[in-house]
């Protein structure tokens, strides 16, 4: 070590020179049509000083007499070496850049890379693809776009959750989200996990709290080797994010964009318009479902509506749909940017105002971002941003089952005889019932609840306030070495609050709940950079200190039965339960990065790190793990004329990590609530009677002797370009095996505990990853561009503990089930149907119904395979872009279509309602004999109640792949040389769609993306009445000043 | 030069050495402030009964056990739902497997600890004899068990005992509590015993209640167990013997106290009772003066009369519902009854078990079990008398009295699945049963129920479970 610093340094020394006088170069900078590129950055080649051009292209540079070279940089176009020995004026002409990659890479720790040096896979979204086509949560507008990165957007709920994954999920505990990392500090991205509970809400997750218009770039890292400086927070990739910043010695530029966006429900179930509710036939009041009589064979008849009133029955055939509204979204933005001769900055202020498609619900959010840069002295420089977001989301519907409050059960369950506006105009009884309160019940049972009660009076909302600060600090002492310090501080508070009035069914005393989160993550990051050049090699020796405290603390009080009605105050209510939560780690790592590179061509770069964690036993609570990646770029030896480029990767990383917190001491826990099946949304809640405050052991035994969790990712790539950049191609293949996994392992319940803390468990995932990029027309005023990516990801569970077969990932309700099998993949397993030997399906020969059998596999929850489609054209200023998502393999669970069938409203259950039914089957006969099924069904509402059970799962399973138009954007930029005199610098007009289109699916009635265990569990492919998703279709103006 | 080498490595030194020296106390902070690493054992046994309570009442227990033992009718899509009450719901099985074993029996145990650190012999017996009930009712669900084994540190896969030897290890166990308690002592459970408030001599009675039950359900397939059975029966007030010593758990109307039986309702339907109805099993049995038909059923308005279905049979507007009076908030879960023991003791007289037969016997307990019985669910107290005067049979005179017995102790366990499922298998072999069952609507064919099967999570885990692994329709080792 001392020896290889003591040679660094003199090397480095050896290459300071004296500077002599100077000389001034002036020039004009084009895109390849002629036309100015303004902030363009000019620099001279092995020196940190330049320029930038201004907005009709020109610079001026004072260089040095021995300065040979100009380098010339703008987003979107290929750096440019421009000669200037014996010049004073120069002309350049930019080519564009049609990878749609970057050439610089932010990687860790915000390292800016060039792409050839970069040993692994990765990508790179631009900020304006982002903007152009606005989504809400930042994370959604990543889907489609980049090869091996699945995004699931969990519910059509106003700012809600999306899950992303990054090549298959590595973990059985749940926690295969990458790490969001912004301006290099990792910020927190929790998420509620949705699930069985029976308040299921989704109320987003922080990553969703990102500014879209804020982002410069979003790099993905998509493996343990380009995150393995993070450590272990990056075991599942990361999502690097740099803020827009201003520029230096450039003049304030003020940019507008504005959109506004229209929302529609993307899928409406295929309702039946031929049966009215009832019971076999019965016309009955008491039921919301389409099993009474065939409407138009009673027309002869009156019969009561839940008004009262005598009518004769008919359809309504639009009565779901004009349900739902046209949700309408503005998001503003507005920023500020500049900088003089040492400093830059960039202000930005932006608000997004949306109503959703169901009524009552509305979002806010209001964000001001500074970002600001100062160098101190020609060896210090600073910079602070500060990001703040208000986020207001009122009335996220309650999803799931076994909660009268679910919006979608209610709302979807309407008779197809009553008229919405109906439903609409009387939500309130003129006087309301001694017993169950002002609501107008649309059933004589009065178990359900009238949808709009429901959306004007049991609201779930919430309000994030949330601070993310940066402050960065380095020191240059000499030339080579660069001493920084980054500071990050994210604080969040969210405060939720939910109300149900007295008189909902379900909860007549009437209750609310408040939940206050403190969320704070403080992260500093002290590195020491030594950079040198000796002849043809370059070398780059980084060591760093990281310390990284995470800390969430929660209040929560559910207050039930209230006095006074509407009246949301503790002391209102007959029993108040609070609940506390509170968790803090740390985490303390060493670590050291050495780059090598020759000529320019061949890289190496290791890395090792040592984490010291709170969460894990003190004997094993330091670790270490290491990671190498290097690339070639093979077409600087050997260049076949149709070759552009070609470079060929590798990387090896292991990489560490720890456990949640508190997980090994064996403490007892003060109760506040029993479970109790059924009622889950309305608990026991303590004290009980002389049970005043009870204490429970733990279900999951503690250890003590926990390991570190161990990842070990090689991937090996590829990339090419061929005829001029006219073709370019990406080839990645990788394999990742998780071992050795902290996870609560079933044990026998009857050992006293359910689970056991352990190490166990080995997933395995292997796939290849390929970006292709065409551009099948290029001239002066056209061109076209095809951007294709593929994705295949084969996930093995290799190892679990002990004799276990399977380990039980995440539970649904009925008998469904996540589960990870030894040898296979993440699977849904739950009640399939009874199958002789020869796979028919076995059929009850007294009922003529299905007879089923437990604990069937249906298949993956992942996709065998991912794809996109990118098309572009450009026309001068005139572009179409549009994306086709594709997904192929999985299955997926209704819940929801589970409740069209059984309820006998979707329209497949019109199919033999007036004739006999066979299934297809065998029986079993006397003598022990399968033979085929020749006994009818007693009725349709028989069969259905049966096939589409929620606890019957294989009638509600489908296979999940999808094709979707993703999105279409149509933008045009006015010629800057019309604004030659005016204020105005650019004006750029836009119409963006956002999920189009489901253009191919096999799941009917709904959209086959939602997924009710939100972004952070472990399970997917389920739903449970999800919020439908959306479609928008926007306009969008984006102004320069 | 020189200069600037050595003070690059002075600083990585400094502050590699720097981030290593401080981190050992900054990095100490893995203690849970939210939870305690000791605590009364009282804590423990609060926890543990209210959970075994709300499993006892709610929706996994209560309604699939009703259903399947034919006690309360589901009025098919008129009420709960049309289904095949024999497909145990996995869900459900691993509930109840996890409440037993963890939740109850772990906590039990653990609280055992606790009070042997601080010699509360007491609250060790207390724990102790409720364990006794809750393992017993694991073992009348479940058969083979683990229990020898179970909760024992270092036994990772805790073998499955005989029920016979699960039945003896309780008796045991009984005993040994019983001889522990010590009225003298102050050491004990009392303000967080939310039966007995601390009264030791209730909690003895109700030891020797659970003996009491255990051997009459024992005793059918050992009959060597009727000795004992004939020696408890002689000093009945060592057992529950009064309606004042019943062993309650207690509900109080609150939303969020009140019995999980009606707060399946009030989440669902409004607090009225919609789903449940009564079953032809049990109301056909019920003389039409039984003053309990009004407190058990609640006739429609407008029906004619107390209509009552088949188990999974379609019900209508006409069929008499279970009653709100017994799905009403403050309604107390059952655990042992001065009724259920008199009518046992009159059964025990009637067959003449470890006793002489003795029908005159056997009727005045069967009278005291009957009328307690009315009594307890709030029967008229003219009607009870009237009735008990005139309208039981003479038991010297009918045929079979001891089927006359197993009526009334059907009848009086309709609201407790648990028990009265034990009751009918107990209460003759196969297809003796009183009452005779028939396969409901809907359910498999082939034979009625007689177990619920193991939960999925131990059968997963557990290498030691009994093979060919039980289904439903097999026998446990009690039931002939």
């Amino acid at each position: 070590m001392k020896k290889t610093l003591l040679t660094l340094s003199v090397l480095f020394f050896l290459l300071i020179q004296a500077i002599s006088q100077n000389r001034i170069i002036t020039g004009k900078v084009t895109n390849e049509q002629g036309l100015a590129v303004p902030t363009a950055s000019v620099v001279i080649k092995g020196s940190k000083s330049g320029t930038t051009t201004d907005e009709n292209g020109n610079f001026s540079i004072s260089v040095s007499q021995t300065a040979k070279t100009l380098i010339i940089s703008s987003l979107n176009f290929i750096n440019q070496d421009v000669n200037i020995v014996g010049k004073n004026a120069v002309m350049v002409s930019l080519s564009a850049n049609t990878q749609n990659l970057n050439e610089v890479v932010i990687t860790a720790l915000g390292i800016a890379k060039d792409k050839r040096a970069v040993g692994y896979s990765t990508a790179t979204v631009k900020g304006e693809d982002l903007t152009k086509a606005r989504e809400t949560n930042v994370i959604n507008s990543l889907a489609g776009r980049v090869s091996g990165v699945r995004i699931n957007s969990a519910s059509g709920t106003l700012g809600g959750s999306s899950l992303i994954i990054i090549r298959g999920a590595n973990s059985l505990d749940g926690n295969n989200q990458p790490l969001f990392v912004v301006d290099g500090f990792p910020i927190n991205n929790s998420a509620a996990g949705g699930g069985t509970n029976g308040t299921n809400v989704d109320y987003g997750n922080r990553a969703g709290d990102i500014n879209p218009d804020d982002v410069e770039t979003m790099s993905i890292l998509k493996g343990a080797a380009a995150a393995a400086l993070y450590g272990s927070l990056a075991k599942n990739g990361a999502v690097i994010i740099t803020t827009k910043k201003g520029k230096k010695n450039s003049k304030t530029n003020v940019a507008f964009n504005s959109s506004v966006r229209y929302d529609n429900i993307l899928k409406i179930p295929e309702f039946q318009n031929e049966y009215a509710q009832g019971n076999y036939g019965v016309y009955d009041l008491k039921y919301s479902n389409g099993w009474g009589p065939k409407i138009s064979g009673v027309q002869d008849l009156k019969f009561k509506d839940f008004l009262g009133k005598d009518v004769t029955l008919s359809a309504k055939p639009r009565n779901v749909a004009d349900f739902f509204q046209t949700g309408i979204s503005y998001i503003n933005n507005v920023s500020f940017s500049g900088g003089g001769d040492n400093s830059d900055f960039r202000l930005s202020l932006s608000n997004v105002k949306e109503t959703g498609i169901i009524p009552e619900t509305k979002l806010d959010r209001y964000s001001v971002a500074l970002n600001a840069g100062r160098e101190l002295s020609s060896k210090l420089s600073s910079r602070v941003s500060v990001n703040y977001t208000k986020t207001k989301g009122v009335g996220r519907p309650a999803q799931a089952s076994n909660n009268s409050n679910t919006i979608v059960a209610s709302i979807f369950g309407l008779p197809r005889v009553v008229d919405i506006n109906d439903v609409r105009n009387n939500v309130y009884l003129p006087v309301a019932d001694p017993v169950t309160g002002p609501q107008r019940f649309l059933t004589t049972d009065k178990t359900g609840n009238n949808p709009y009660w429901i959306m004007q009076n049991n609201q779930n909302n919430n309000v994030v306030d949330r601070l993310i600060g940066t402050a960065t600090l380095a020191y240059k002492p000499f030339n080579w070495l660069t001493v920084s310090n980054n500071l990050g501080i994210d604080f969040y508070t969210e405060n939720r609050f939910s109300t149900v009035r007295n008189g909902t069914a379900g909860f007549l005393p009437g209750q609310f709940t408040t939940t206050d989160i403190f969320s704070r993550t403080t992260n500093n990051d002290v590195t020491i950079t030594a950079e040198t050049k000796v002849q043809d090699f370059g070398l780059k020796l980084l060591v760093g200190n990281n310390i990284l405290d995470r800390f969430v603390r929660g209040n929560s009080v559910l207050a039930t039965g209230l006095t006074i009605p509407l009246l949301y105050t503790y002391s209102n209510a007959a029993v108040r339960n609070p609940t506390y939560n509170y968790s803090q780690r740390r985490l303390i790592a060493l670590y050291g990065d050495a780059s090598i590179s020759y000529k320019n061509f061949a890289f190496l770069d290791i890395t090792g790190r040592n984490d010291i964690s709170s969460t894990l036993p003190l004997a094993n609570r330091s670790y270490f793990y290491p990671s190498v990646t290097g690339s070639l770029i093979f077409s600087e030896l050997i260049k076949p004329g149709w070759l552009s480029y070609g470079k060929i990767r590798a990387g090896y990383a292991s990489v560490g990590s720890d456990e949640s917190p508190y997980n090994l001491n064996f403490t007892y826990t003060p109760a506040t609530t029993v479970f109790v099946q059924y009622i889950s949304p309305s608990p026991t809640v303590f004290p009980f009677g002389v049970i005043t405050t009870p204490f429970g052991g733990p279900g999951v035994l503690p250890n003590l002797l926990l390991q570190p969790q161990k990842q070990n990712t090689f991937e090996i790539g590829t990339d090419l370009k061929f005829l001029n950049n006219r073709i370019s191609a990406g080839f990645t293949y990788y394999n990742t095996l998780t071992r050795n996994q902290i996870v609560a392992i079933i044990v026998p319940t009857s050992t006293g505990y359910t689970n056991n803390n352990v190490n166990a468990g080995g997933v395995r995932n292997k796939g290849i990853e390929v970006d292709l990029s065409l551009i099948p027309i290029r001239s002066k005023n056209f061109t076209w561009n095809i951007d294709l990516n593929f994705a295949k990801n084969k996930q093995t569970v290799e190892q679990l503990y002990g004799n276990l077969k399977d380990y039980t990932l995440a539970s649904g309700y009925s008998s469904l089930l996540i589960k990870a099998p030894i040898g296979g993949t993440f699977g849904l397993y739950g009640t399939g149907w009874l199958r002789d030997p020869n796979g028919n399906i076995v059929i009850d020969a007294v009922s003529g119904l299905r007879k089923t059998a437990p604990s069937i596999r249906f298949g993956d929850i992942y996709p065998s395979w991912t794809g996109g489609l990118r098309n572009a054209f450009s026309y001068k200023g005139l572009t179409l872009d549009f994306l086709i998502d594709v997904r192929k393999g999985g299955v997926f669970y209704s819940g929801t279509v589970a409740g069209l069938r059984t309820s006998g409203s979707a329209i497949e259950t019109l199919a033999n309602r007036d004739k006999s039914f066979i299934d297809k089957g065998v029986t079993l006969d006397g003598t022990g004999k399968y033979v085929p099924n020749t006994t009818s069904v007693q009725s349709m509402q028989d069969f259905w109640a049966n096939y589409s059970s929620t606890s019957n799962t294989e009638g509600n399973v489908f296979d999940a792949s999808f094709v979707k138009l993703r999105e279409v954007r149509l933008s045009y930029a006015l010629p800057p040389g019309i604004f030659k005199k005016g204020f105005i610098k650019g004006m750029e007009f836009g119409l963006e769609g956002r999920n189009l289109w489901i253009i191919k699916s096999f799941v009917p009635h709904i959209d086959p993306e939602l997924n009710f265990f939100g972004s952070g569990g472990a399970g997917e492919g389920v739903e449970f009445n999800s919020i439908p998703s959306t479609r928008s279709i926007g306009f969008n103006l984006r102004l320069s000043l | 030069m020189k200069k600037v080498h050595k003070f690059f490595i002075i600083f990585s030194a400094l502050f590699i050495l720097a981030s290593f020296t401080a981190c050992k106390k900054y990095l100490d902070i893995n203690t849970d402030p939210t939870s305690a690493t000791t605590v009364d054992g009282k804590l423990l046994f609060g926890y543990a009964v209210t959970y075994w309570d709300q499993s006892r009442a709610g929706g996994d227990i209560h309604i699939p056990i009703s259903l399947m033992s034919q006690t309360i009718a589901s009025g098919g899509n008129f009420g709960w739902g049309k289904d095949n009450i024999y497909v145990l719901s996995p869900t459900s099985l691993n509930n109840t497997w996890t409440f037993y074993y963890q939740r109850i029996g772990n906590n039990l145990q653990l609280a055992i600890k606790a009070f042997e650190t601080t010699g509360n012999k007491n609250g060790i017996a207390q724990c102790q004899i409720v364990l006794a009930q809750v393992v017993y009712e694991a073992t009348l669900m479940f058969g083979d068990i683990p229990y020898s084994e179970a909760w024992k540190s270092g036994i990772p896969y805790p073998k499955f005992d005989a029920q016979k030897d699960v039945f003896e290890s309780l008796l045991k166990l009984l005993n040994g509590a019983i001889t522990a308690l010590d009225p003298v002592s102050p050491l004990k459970i009392s303000d967080y015993d939310i039966y007995y408030g601390g009264d030791l001599d209730k909690w003895k009675k109700t030891a020797n209640s659970i003996k009491f039950k255990i051997l009459m359900t024992m005793v059918d397939k050992d009959p060597s167990k009727a000795a004992d059975i004939g020696t408890m029966v002689a000093n009945p007030s060592a057992m529950i013997n009064a309606a004042s010593e019943n062993w309650l758990f207690k509900y109080s109307a609150s939303t969020t106290n009140a019995n999980p039986k009606q707060r399946l309702f009030a989440t669902y339907t409004n607090g009225e009772n919609q789903w449940f109805f009564a079953n032809k099993n049990v109301l056909d049995y019920m003389k039409p003066t039984d003053p309990r038909i009004p407190r058990y059923f609640d006739k429609p308005a407008g029906a004619p009369s107390y209509i009552s279905a088949q188990t999974e049979e379609e019900a209508d507007v006409n069929t008499a519902k279970i009653s709100a009076y017994l799905y009403r908030q403050d309604a107390p879960d059952l655990l042992c009854t001065y009724q259920e023991i008199s009518l046992l003791e009159s059964e025990v007289y009637a067959r003449g078990l470890g006793v002489s037969k003795d029908l005159t016997k056997a009727q005045t307990l069967y009278n005291q079990g009957l009328q307690a019985a009315m009594l307890f669910y709030g029967s008229d107290a003219t009607a009870t008398s009237a009735y008990i005067g005139t309208q039981v049979p003479n038991l010297s005179a009918i045929a079979d009295p001891v089927k006359e017995i197993h009526i009334q102790q059907w009848i009086d366990l309709m609201d407790r699945p648990i028990e009265a499922f034990t009751q009918w298998r107990r209460s003759g072999p196969d297809g003796k049963e009183v009452p005779q069952l028939a396969l409901p609507v809907g359910a498999t064919a082939g034979p009625l129920i007689r177990r619920y099967v193991y939960s999925v999570d131990e059968s997963n885990a557990n290498p030691n479970l009994p093979k060919p692994t039980p289904v439903y329709s097999d026998k446990l080792w009690f039931d002939l």
